[in-house]
C-alpha cells in the first residue's frame, strides 16, 4: 500500500449572514465519506478531507467568519494566510451578491496574492425564487478569475464537489514540500551527533 | 467520588510548598521595596506622593480617564482598580498584593481579605518583580522557586487532556473515558494526524535541570542578563526572542537528555517548556503593560494606547445588549454560562507563558459554544462565528479584561507559530477581532436608534464620572493609607531605582562586561563565553547575596511564616468555596439537572484547581440532551 500524502490548506468561508455559508460547510463537513471530527471547541471551526487521488489527500482548515458589516473592517485578520476563500451569496437575494462582490474585493486587496477564490451560489433548491441567474453569476465570476458554483446546503446538490475542484487548484506540492523541510529540520535536529558522552542506547 | 482527582492532589501539595518557598523570596523583595519607599515616604513624604502622581499620569492604561480629558491624578488610578473588580482579578490582585505590601510598609499584620484567592496570583505578579532581580542569580535557584510556571503547568497539563491540536491543527477529542459526552470519535485517525501527548512542564524542567546541561543553562542565563541590559522595540525583541529559542533548541539537542529524545512528541514539549521558560522570565520586558517605564519603545506605546481605548470602551458601552449586535437572543450579563466564559477569559492575566494565556482564550470559547447549543432550539440561532462574535463581544463587555489588547498582542508576538495554528489560531484571531471591534467602537456600528444611544451614553459617562467622585470621597475619606500605584509591577519598577536588587543586577552587570557585549554573539560562536569569567561572575554573585540576605530581618522573615500558613489555610477554605461556587453555577445552568449528577460529574470531571469547567459543562449538556 502506497502510504498516503496530506497537504493542508487553511480556507475563510465569506459571506453575509442569511446566505446560508455555514450550513454549506456543515454540509460539505459532515457528508463526506472520509473521517469527520467534530471540533475541540465549537462549529465555527471544522476540518475536512477531501481525497484528490489514489494517494493524496487535501485537509480543509475552514474558518468561518461573521457576516454581519459591523466586522468588515476587521475582517482582514481572520485573511490572513489564507489559500483558499469560499465567498457565498443566497441564489434567490440579489443583494446578496453584491456583498459577495464585495468580499471579493476585500480579498483581492489584502488576501495573499495567490489565493484561490470561489464564488458560491447557495439554494439551488429554491429556483423558483431565484434572483440571480447563473449567467450573471458565472461572468463575473469568469472576469474576476474566480471558481464559480452553485450548491444546495440543503440537499447537498454540488458541495462536494465544489470543495473537490478547490483542493485540485491548491499548490499541494509546495504545501507537501514545505511540511517536508519542517519535518526534515526536526529529524536533522534529533540525529545531531551528540557531543556528550552520555549517548543515547539507541 | 467525593475527592477530585486523587492522582492530582500530590502535585498540588507538592506545588503548594513550591509555592511557599518562592513567596516567602518573593515577598521578602516586596518588603524590602516596601521598606524603602516607607523610609523615603517619613523623610520625604511630598515627593514620594508626587513622584506616584507623575508616574501614573503616564502609566493609565485602563481607565476612564482619557474620555473626560482631565488631569489624571492618583485618584484616578484607585479608582481604576476598583472599576476593574468585576472582572479584573488581576488587578485585583495587584492591589491585594499591594495593599500587603503597605501593610508591611506600617509594619502591621495583613488581613486582607481576599488575599488568598490570590495565592497564585500574587506569586505571578510577584514574580514578575523577580524575573529582572533572577537574571543574574543561580538560574538552578530560578528553577526551584519559579513559582508561576509549574503553577500553570499544573493547570494546563489538565487542560490538554481535554483538548489536543495535533500538529496540522486538527482538533481532535481525546476525553472520551472521562465524560459520556464527546459524541465523535474518529474512527481511523490517519497515522499523520495523531494527537500529541500533552505538555509536561515539570517534566522538561527536571530534564533541563540535568547536570550536562550545564552549558545551556548559562546560554539562558547570559542571554536574560544581556537582554535586560539594552532597550529594544518589539520587532527587536522578538526576534532576539525567536532566534535565540531556536539557538538553544538546537543547542539543546545536543546535551543529555535532551539528545537521546527520538519522537516528535518529545521535541514538542521540549520546545513548549523553552517558550515558557524565556517567556515567563522575560515577561516584564516585553508584555507592553508590564514594561518599566525606561524601557518603553513606542511600540510598546502603542500597545498601551490601544489597552486604553479598549478599557475607555470597555466601560463606556457596557449596556450593550446582544440585540444591539443582531443576537436574537435575550441574555444578560448574569447568564451563568456568560458569566463563567468572562472568568475564564479574565484567567488570562494570570499566565505569563503565551500558551497558559492561549487555553485560557480557548476555555472562554468553548462556554460560549456551550452557551450556543444549549440556547440553539429555542431562539433559532446556528452554531456558527455569525453568532459566536457577537456572544464573544458581550463576554468581553462583561469580563472587562485588563490588558485584553496586549494580551492578544504578546500572543501573536511569541507563541510559537507551530504551535498557534489550527483551531487555537482560529479563536485567537477572533478575540482579536473582538478585541478590535471594542477599541475602535462607534454608534455607527450597532442596531440601535438615537434615543437609547444618547441616553444610554450618558447615563454610562455620569455613572463613570459618579464612581470616580465617589472614590475621590473614599480615598480622601481614608486620607492616611499611602497612595498606592495601581499595578504592582508599576510599583516595582517605580522602586526599582533604588531597590538593593537594582543595585546588585548593576554590578552584576559589570561583572559581565567582561562577557560579550552584543548578543549576536551567542548566536556565531558558543566559545564567546569564557568558563573563567562565569566563575567569576558566580562568586560575586554570591558575595552580594550574603548581603542581601542580612538586609533581611529574621523577625520579618517570621512574621512571612506565619502569614503563610495563614495563606495555605485560607487556601484551602478558598478552594472549597470555588468548588461551591462552581457547583451553583452549573445548577444555575442547568436548572432541571438533578444536584447529584452535577456532583457526580464535577467529582469525575473537575481537576482540582477548576481549570477544566468546560468539559464539565460539555457532560452536562450531553446528559441533559439525553
Amino acid at each position: 500500500m502506497t502510504e498516503r500524502r496530506f497537504a493542508q490548506f487553511k480556507l475563510v468561508l465569506l459571506g453575509e449572514s442569511a446566505v446560508g455559508k455555514s450550513s454549506v460547510v456543515q454540509r460539505f463537513v459532515k457528508d463526506s465519506f472520509s473521517d469527520f471530527r467534530e471540533s475541540t471547541i465549537g462549529a465555527a471551526f471544522l476540518t475536512q478531507t477531501v481525497d484528490i487521488d489514489d494517494t493524496t489527500t487535501v485537509k480543509f482548515e475552514i474558518w468561518d467568519t461573521a457576516g454581519q458589516e459591523r466586522y468588515r473592517s476587521l475582517a482582514s485578520i481572520y485573511y490572513r494566510n489564507a489559500q483558499a476563500a469560499l465567498v457565498v451569496y443566497d441564489i434567490t437575494q440579489k443583494a446578496s451578491l453584491d456583498k459577495a462582490k464585495y468580499w471579493i474585493k476585500e480579498l483581492q486587496k489584502q488576501a495573499n496574492s495567490d489565493i484561490i477564490i470561489a464564488l458560491v451560489g447557495n439554494k439551488t433548491d429554491l429556483q423558483d425564487q431565484r434572483e440571480v441567474s447563473i449567467e450573471e453569476a458565472q461572468s463575473f465570476a469568469q472576469g474576476m478569475g474566480l471558481l464559480y458554483f452553485e450548491v444546495s446546503a440543503k440537499t447537498g446538490q454540488g458541495v462536494k464537489e465544489c470543495f473537490k475542484q478547490i483542493a485540485v487548484k491548491l499548490p499541494i506540492e509546495e504545501s507537501l514540500k514545505r511540511r517536508r523541510d519542517r519535518k526534515n529540520r526536526t529529524v536533522d535536529l534529533n540525529r545531531r551527533p551528540n557531543t556528550n558522552e552520555q549517548q543515547c542506547s539507541c | 467520588m467525593s475527592v477530585a482527582s486523587p492522582t492530582l492532589s500530590p502535585i498540588r501539595g507538592n506545588h503548594k510548598s513550591v509555592a511557599v518557598l518562592s513567596d516567602l523570596q518573593d515577598k521578602n523583595y516586596i518588603k524590602r521595596e516596601a521598606h524603602l519607599t516607607g523610609l523615603l515616604g517619613k523623610s520625604k513624604p511630598v515627593t514620594v506622593v508626587r513622584g506616584t502622581k507623575e508616574f501614573i499620569s503616564t502609566e493609565i492604561y485602563d481607565g476612564e480617564g482619557t474620555i473626560l480629558n482631565e488631569e489624571v491624578s492618583f485618584d484616578d488610578a484607585s479608582n481604576d482598580e476598583d472599576m476593574n473588580s468585576p472582572g479584573g482579578s488581576h488587578v485585583e490582585n495587584e492591589k491585594a498584593a499591594l495593599q500587603q505590601a503597605d501593610a508591611v510598609e506600617a509594619t502591621t499584620t495583613t488581613t486582607t481579605t481576599d488575599m488568598m484567592s490570590l495565592d497564585e496570583d500574587v506569586g505571578e505578579a510577584e514574580d514578575a518583580i523577580s524575573v529582572n532581580e533572577d537574571a543574574p542569580q543561580e538560574l538552578e535557584d530560578e528553577l526551584e522557586c519559579d513559582d508561576s510556571p509549574k503553577e500553570a503547568s499544573n493547570e494546563t497539563k489538565i487542560l490538554t487532556e481535554e483538548q489536543f491540536v495535533d500538529s496540522e491543527g486538527a482538533a481532535i477529542e481525546v476525553s472520551a473515558s472521562r465524560t459520556s459526552t464527546i459524541s465523535l470519535r474518529i474512527p481511523n485517525p490517519p497515522a499523520d494526524l495523531k494527537p500529541q501527548s500533552s505538555f509536561d512542564f515539570q517534566k522538561f524542567l527536571s530534564e533541563f535541570k540535568a547536570k550536562e546541561c550545564q552549558p545551556i543553562h548559562r546560554y539562558l542565563k547570559s542571554f536574560l542578563v544581556q537582554f535586560g541590559q539594552r532597550n529594544w522595540n518589539i520587532d527587536e525583541q522578538v526576534k532576539l526572542v525567536k532566534d535565540f529559542e531556536d539557538f538553544l533548541l538546537k543547542k539543546m539537542l545536543e546535551y543529555f537528555p535532551f539528545n537521546t529524545m527520538q519522537t516528535e512528541d518529545e521535541i514538542r514539549n521540549c520546545k513548549e517548556g523553552l517558550e515558557k521558560l524565556i517567556m515567563t522570565r522575560l515577561y516584564s520586558q516585553v508584555f507592553s503593560p508590564a514594561v518599566p517605564p525606561n524601557k518603553l519603545s513606542e511600540q510598546h506605546q502603542n500597545d498601551r494606547i490601544s489597552d486604553r481605548s479598549y478599557a475607555r470602551n470597555v466601560r463606556l458601552y457596557d449596556w450593550i445588549e446582544l440585540r444591539h449586535l443582531d443576537v436574537p437572543m435575550e441574555l444578560n450579563l448574569h447568564s451563568s454560562f456568560i458569566q463563567l466564559a468572562a472568568k475564564e477569559l479574565n484567567k488570562i492575566n494570570n499566565y505569563k507563558s503565551p500558551r497558559d494565556k492561549v487555553i485560557c482564550i480557548l476555555n472562554c470559547c468553548k462556554i460560549i459554544f456551550g452557551l450556543i447549543r444549549q440556547q440553539q432550539k429555542l431562539h433559532n440561532i446556528e452554531e456558527n462565528a455569525d453568532s459566536f462574535v457577537p456572544l464573544l463581544i458581550y463576554v468581553i463587555f462583561l469580563a472587562k479584561t485588563t490588558f485584553l489588547y496586549s494580551n492578544l498582542a504578546y500572543i501573536e508576538r511569541y507563541r510559537n507559530p507551530d504551535f498557534l495554528i489550527g483551531e487555537s489560531s482560529y479563536y485567537v484571531s477572533t478575540l482579536q477581532i473582538a478585541c478590535n471591534f471594542i477599541v475602535d467602537i462607534s454608534k455607527d456600528q450597532l442596531t440601535i436608534d438615537d434615543d437609547e444611544y444618547q441616553k444610554n451614553m450618558a447615563s454610562s459617562k455620569g455613572r463613570l464620572e459618579k464612581e470616580k467622585e465617589k472614590r475621590k470621597q473614599q480615598h480622601t475619606g481614608t486620607g492616611t493609607s499611602s497612595p498606592l500605584p495601581r499595578r504592582l509591577t508599576d510599583f516595582i519598577s517605580q522602586t526599582s531605582v533604588e531597590s538593593p536588587s537594582e543595585v546588585l543586577t548593576k554590578s552584576a552587570e559589570l561583572m559581565k562586561q567582561r562577557l560579550s557585549s552584543s548578543l549576536n554573539s551567542f548566536f556565531q560562536s558558543d566559545t564567546t563565553i569564557e568558563s573563567d569569567s562565569l566563575t567569576d561572575e558566580h562568586s560575586s554573585r554570591q558575595s552580594h547575596r550574603g548581603e542581601f540576605g542580612s538586609l533581611a530581618a529574621t523577625e520579618k522573615q517570621l512574621e512571612q511564616i506565619k502569614q503563610l500558613s495563614i495563606k495555605e489555610h485560607k487556601l484551602e477554605v478558598e478552594n472549597r468555596k470555588k468548588h461551591q461556587e462552581t457547583f451553583d453555577s452549573l445548577q444555575n445552568m442547568f436548572p432541571d439537572m438533578d444536584k447529584g449528577i452535577i456532583q457526580d460529574v464535577l467529582a469525575d470531571t473537575l481537576n482540582s484547581d477548576g481549570s477544566n469547567i468546560g468539559e464539565c459543562v460539555d457532560a452536562l449538556l450531553a446528559l441533559n440532551n439525553e
